[in-house]
């Protein structure tokens, strides 16, 4: 799954660059930081009210990786340790109003950031209407399992909660998806159907 | 309008990965630059990275210290009681009568066979045994008299 023109790097180049910024090269950061920048800002638009508040919470996150590299444990995913922290930097965010959509886009206010990079043509994309009928914990869950293809006990790590409670949650939220996407198809079927009947 | 048809996305879960597979992000140009002049300042005001705790070198001292006390307190532990004040020798002890001194006793084996090390180390131990268990018995019966 790409997130746009992030360098892919293998487990042993991540491994020695994070030795060498652990040591204080801050070159060998910097080539983190780029190898994961764009799926972490993806992450964040996906969870953010507004895009400033992604690229906030972005800076946040990286500045405060290379402060605590140190702490990082080899054991997760350099990944998952980086949405631990943007989770944790988006706490501090002030929190979205709603995720609907359709009243953004209706107000003055600033589309929906995770809206605004779906293309008009793909607007079919089953994650918008996550984000609408889904509360945050369980998008994140969801968002953690299948766009960033966590593991469940990285995504029960970078949620701070028991990998039981990712399961519970993440079948929740598949079934409510499911349910909601039911109902929309009979209401589309059933506008059709009105409008045969009118003609 | 969303529909859960088609052969490949048969189950929510291939849905939400191909779909999430479509949304395509790169990070701006201006947030990238961004970063980076924040990325350097922090590097400014901290040079290296925290290291862990336990690489520091006030963390090494200390369970260098830690060890250092630890060894000199088994050397404590391990040394041999103070000798008892010396207990007059009850010359018609009974537990006494069939004493004899563990070297004395080890010699005499020594002299008898040419046995190997193993069994003189074991009759060493048992007459060492013997000397304690009589040492005790000894001290016990005195103790109330003192």
């Amino acid at each position: 799954m790409t997130a746009g023109a992030s360098q892919a790097l293998d487990l042993q180049a991540e491994r020695n660059l994070i030795r060498r910024a652990r040591d204080g090269s801050q070159a060998a950061f910097t080539q983190l930081m780029e190898a994961h920048q764009d799926r972490l800002y993806r992450f964040l638009l996906s969870r953010a009210a507004t895009r400033a508040d992604a690229e906030d919470a972005m800076q946040e996150s990286f500045i405060n990786a290379y402060r605590y590299l140190a702490s990082y444990k080899p054991r997760w995913r350099f990944s998952t340790w980086l949405y631990r922290i943007a989770l944790r930097e988006l706490g501090k965010m002030p929190r979205p109003a709603a995720y609907d959509t359709a009243l953004q886009e209706e107000s003055s206010r600033e589309p929906d950031p995770l809206a605004a990079c779906i293309k008009t043509e793909e607007r079919e994309n089953l994650w918008l209407l996550a984000r609408q009928v889904l509360g945050e914990d369980a998008f994140t869950a969801l968002w953690l399992r299948y766009a960033e293809d966590l593991p469940v006990r990285d995504v029960a790590h970078v949620m701070g909660r028991p990998a039981s409670w990712v399961k519970v949650v993440a079948h929740r939220a598949r079934k409510r998806l499911e349910l909601s996407l039911d109902s929309k198809q009979r209401a589309g079927s059933s506008a059709e159907h009105a409008y045969i009947a009118g003609q | 309008m969303l529909t859960l048809q088609g052969n490949e996305m048969k189950t929510i879960e291939h849905r939400l990965q191909a779909d999430a597979a479509r949304i395509r992000v790169q990070t701006p140009a201006a947030v990238k630059q961004r970063m980076h002049r924040a990325l350097a300042r922090a590097g400014r005001q901290a040079p290296t990275p925290r290291r862990a705790s336990w690489l520091t070198p006030g963390f090494a001292t200390a369970v260098a210290m830690s060890f250092v006390l630890a060894v000199v307190a088994l050397v404590w532990l391990k040394q041999p009681e103070e000798s008892a004040p010396a207990v007059p020798v009850i010359a018609s002890g009974a537990p006494l009568d069939n004493h004899q001194d563990p070297m004395a006793r080890i010699t005499q084996v020594m002299a008898a066979r040419e046995s190997p090390e193993a069994e003189l180390q074991a009759e060493l131990a048992h007459l060492n045994a013997d000397w304690q268990r009589i040492r005790t018995r000894v001290r016990d019966q005195l103790d109330p008299l003192l």
